[in-house]
């Protein structure tokens, strides 16, 4: 175990895929599981962690989360659950796909729930050919095909196109 | 620097799996420019990329769809077709907050007969009774009853067997075998009631049944009362319920706050009360529904019911306005306790 962890006031260094560097408090980085296993594990909180599959403007966000978080965790729930759909409130899905697999990659679950909840709930009463666009998903079906699947769940259409 | 296995895990677990795309119709994110190692400023960071999403991750947003939602989304591709028709995936469901939708919804295509009170499927896939999950030899189960609903799951009963199933998955689970060697399945016993519920302090989900005995060489058995014996389906034991009653509806109520309702009576009370049998010990929760008791929903508007929102619930004080539908027509009444 690093004994830098009793020290709340080190930061280490998060540098995103494209290259930005981020400073972080310890406490902070502390909400990702990743990282808290980093710290307890040998690695030097000298270097500088790397994230490649995470962007600088992902990255921001998730620390933004993480932050709030953090130096909030003692504080009312109400006022986190206001600032989670706050955060995420005018987010595209793009950012939204980010952060879900920035916060599945770091290990931070309460962001990884959130975000998700919120890609589902965005998805939820759309046309799967808006979903397939969406997704960048490829129609794999052959006309037939897909008419047959659709058949099976001819309810769950009406009112779709 | 050395990073742990679990760090490079991580990493290797982030690589694209979920096959084909679409090359993205958009123009790559402008190159990124040095900045000192502070946090900067947002806005002044160049667009993301729309990244893929991997299997795993899909599921665990698709794991919080509606039903209808992912009935739909069937059609999206195969490979999203394959997942959602995962039997892994049901498991996933078991621990959702998804609610069939009755009457209009989901089973709208279920042909009830209310004589025999049987129920077979017209239209939908009904339940197939594998070999084993995964095995390729499928017999089609012609006749079943349903016994209650929770979560998005039913449980089937067919012969001897009960089944869970997932009509968004298609995916049928043996959870239980009827106990003929138990004493207490000894008597010629006719099942009044039956209903599925959720207990989330065990996770398990729970079959109730009620029973009736017929009369045995000229009195009645048990008297004028039933009994009800509860199933734990984690566990696989049966159980029985205190059930000092007589139930007014064959059909179980709605699954509200965990708890599974029906509308019972009291041999020296024609009074109707709801009782709450998730739970080994049936505890009372709510009386007073001699004024709704016309109104006595089917196990179709039942489904309607389970509507409720868990929030509306509350056990002591129960002042909200319920409603009822039988048929087309909408009644409202105030329930007190």
């Amino acid at each position: 175990m690093a004994s830098s962890i009793e020290n709340n006031n080190e930061k280490l260094t998060l540098k995103s895929s494209d290259g930005e560097e981020f400073l972080v408090e310890k406490h902070v980085a502390l909400q990702s599981t990743l990282l808290q296993n980093m710290l307890d594990s040998d690695c030097s909180s000298a270097d500088v962690i790397p994230l490649p599959k995470i962007d600088a403007r992902t990255l921001a966000l998730v620390l933004g989360y993480c932050k709030k978080h953090a130096d909030a965790s003692s504080s009312k729930q109400g006022e986190l659950n206001s600032f989670d759909s706050e955060f995420l409130k005018d987010m595209d899905m793009g950012a939204l796909f980010n952060l879900v697999l920035a916060a599945n990659f770091m290990e931070i679950k309460g962001l990884l729930d959130i975000a998700a909840q919120k890609i589902a709930d965005t998805i939820k009463d759309k046309p799967h050919q808006e979903v397939r666009e969406i997704f960048h998903v490829e129609n794999d079906y052959t006309p037939e095909e897909e008419a047959a699947v659709r058949e099976e769940n001819r309810w769950a259409f009406e009112g779709f196109p | 620097m050395d990073f742990p296995d679990f760090y490079l895990n991580a990493l290797k677990s982030t690589a694209n799996l979920s096959g084909r795309r679409r090359p993205p119709s958009f123009s790559p994110p402008p190159p990124s420019f040095p900045s000192p190692p502070h946090s900067p400023d947002i806005s002044s960071l160049p667009e993301s990329q729309v990244p893929d999403i991997p299997p795993d991750l899909l599921k665990k947003i698709l794991s919080r769809l509606p039903i209808r939602s992912l009935l739909r989304f069937r059609c999206v591709c195969k490979p999203w077709l394959k997942l959602i028709s995962n039997p892994q995936f049901s498991i996933l469901f078991q621990k959702g907050k998804i609610a069939i939708r009755g009457g209009k919804g989901l089973l709208y295509d279920l042909h009830l007969d209310s004589e025999s009170d049987r129920v077979s499927m017209v239209g939908l896939h009904y339940p197939r009774k594998k070999k084993e999950i995964g095995g390729t030899e499928e017999v089609e189960m012609p006749q079943f009853e349903i016994l209650g609903s929770c979560k998005g799951l039913l449980l089937i009963k067919h012969d001897i067997d009960f089944y869970l199933w997932n009509p968004s998955t298609r995916q049928c689970m043996k959870v239980l075998l009827y106990p003929r060697s138990d004493e207490r399945f000894e008597y010629d016993r006719v099942l009044t009631g039956s209903g599925l519920c959720y207990d989330s302090v065990t996770d398990e989900f729970k079959a109730v049944m009620a029973y009736r005995y017929p009369y045995r060489g000229g009195y009645r058995f048990n008297g004028d009362r039933g009994i009800a014996v509860a199933a734990c389906l984690k566990s696989r034991r049966w159980t029985n319920v205190y059930f000092p009653y007589k139930l007014k509806s064959g059909d179980s109520g709605p699954v509200v706050n965990e708890r599974l309702h029906w509308v019972v009576k009291r041999d020296e009370d024609e009074r109707a009360d709801a009782w709450n049998l998730g739970y080994k010990d049936s505890d009372r929760v709510r009386r007073g529904w001699r004024d709704c008791c016309d109104y006595l929903p089917s196990w179709e508007d039942m489904s309607d019911i389970s509507y409720w929102e868990e929030d509306d619930y509350t056990t002591d004080d129960w002042e909200e306005e319920d409603i009822f539908k039988k048929g087309k027509e909408q009644h409202r009444m105030r329930i007190r306790t």
